[in-house]
């Protein structure tokens, strides 16, 4: 039984690897992609896609869920910055 | 359609038309990356969203059944999210950054802005954002931080241990026409 903080960190860590082996595929292009860090990445990713296919469905779908949420206050950080740029902008303000 | 496999594709779609996104407006897949992410966007949509994830395929793949907020949570973070983008870029326009000033721009954008802190703050399907939430999302936070660093590592190593690339091949005929029809437009237009 995994400890759940250690699951959530394995299903972080495993969204981040697979995002990056995406996004070597999808950018490839023959005789200027390294094939040595394309091979070390699909290898990290197979590592930690294995190791999260092992966690209980439960804590994975939480750690996930609680993500989203989190990621729900960077809706009032933009809106702070949004804020600065428009008071910045204002005709007639500088 | 119930399992969420095509949501699963539609990600990884979205994920590779953000990376065709970045890679400059010469090559044909930067050029398709707009119309990719829609297909992807469409796809992680299509997932019927009142069936629960642990009734599908995921359930045997994890070998442990339950119940779960996940889809809704989904649904609620695409909404707010696709509320914030409209918002920024509607603001962004408006406050004079990519054009004019424009109040009615302006102030749609900041309606839309507001409506998305609303959505995702008050009316999240979980209810208000609590310590719990916080101390559970720390975790996959972190693991998403050593993953960064170690995509570093993985690009130093491989850098290390590889000759350095020839040259990148040259622009193919396509490519080169659109590099050209981009510099006309900037440069050859109004004799700057």
């Amino acid at each position: 039984m995994t400890p759940a903080p250690l699951s959530g960190f394995i299903v972080g860590y495993s969204i981040i690897a697979l995002a990056f082996s995406i996004h070597l595929f999808a950018t490839y292009r023959s005789g200027s992609s390294s094939k040595i860090l394309i091979f070390t990445s699909l290898l990290n990713t197979a590592l930690s896609i294995w190791l999260s296919s092992r966690l209980s469905n439960d804590i994975v779908q939480g750690s996930i869920s609680a993500t989203f949420s989190m990621l729900s206050l960077s809706s009032l950080l933009a809106s702070f910055v949004m804020l600065k740029i428009t008071m910045n902008r204002v005709p007639g303000s500088s | 359609m119930s399992t969420p496999l095509p949501a699963i594709i539609g990600g990884a779609i979205c994920v590779a038309s953000l990376s065709w996104n970045r890679m400059g407006p010469a090559y044909l897949r930067r050029r398709i990356a707009p119309s990719t992410f829609i297909i992807g966007l469409i796809l992680i949509l299509s997932w019927d969203f009142d069936s629960k994830i642990t009734d599908d395929f995921l359930c045997s793949f994890y070998d442990s059944c339950g119940t779960s907020d996940l889809s809704s949570v989904l649904r609620y973070t695409a909404i707010w999210l696709a509320l914030l983008v409209s918002g920024v870029a509607l603001a962004l326009n408006g406050a004079g950054s990519y054009g004019d000033y424009s109040i009615p721009s302006l102030s749609v954008g900041w309606i839309m802005i507001l409506a998305s802190v609303i959505l995702s703050l008050v009316f999240h399907p979980s209810g208000l954002l609590t310590v719990d939430t916080l101390i559970k999302s720390l975790p996959v936070i972190v693991g998403i931080m050593i993953g960064l660093l170690s995509i570093i590592g993985l690009t130093a190593l491989s850098e290390n241990f590889e000759p350095p690339l020839p040259p990148a091949p040259g622009l193919d005929d396509d490519e080169r026409d659109a590099m050209l029809s981009i510099l006309a437009k900037h440069l050859g237009g109004g004799g700057e």
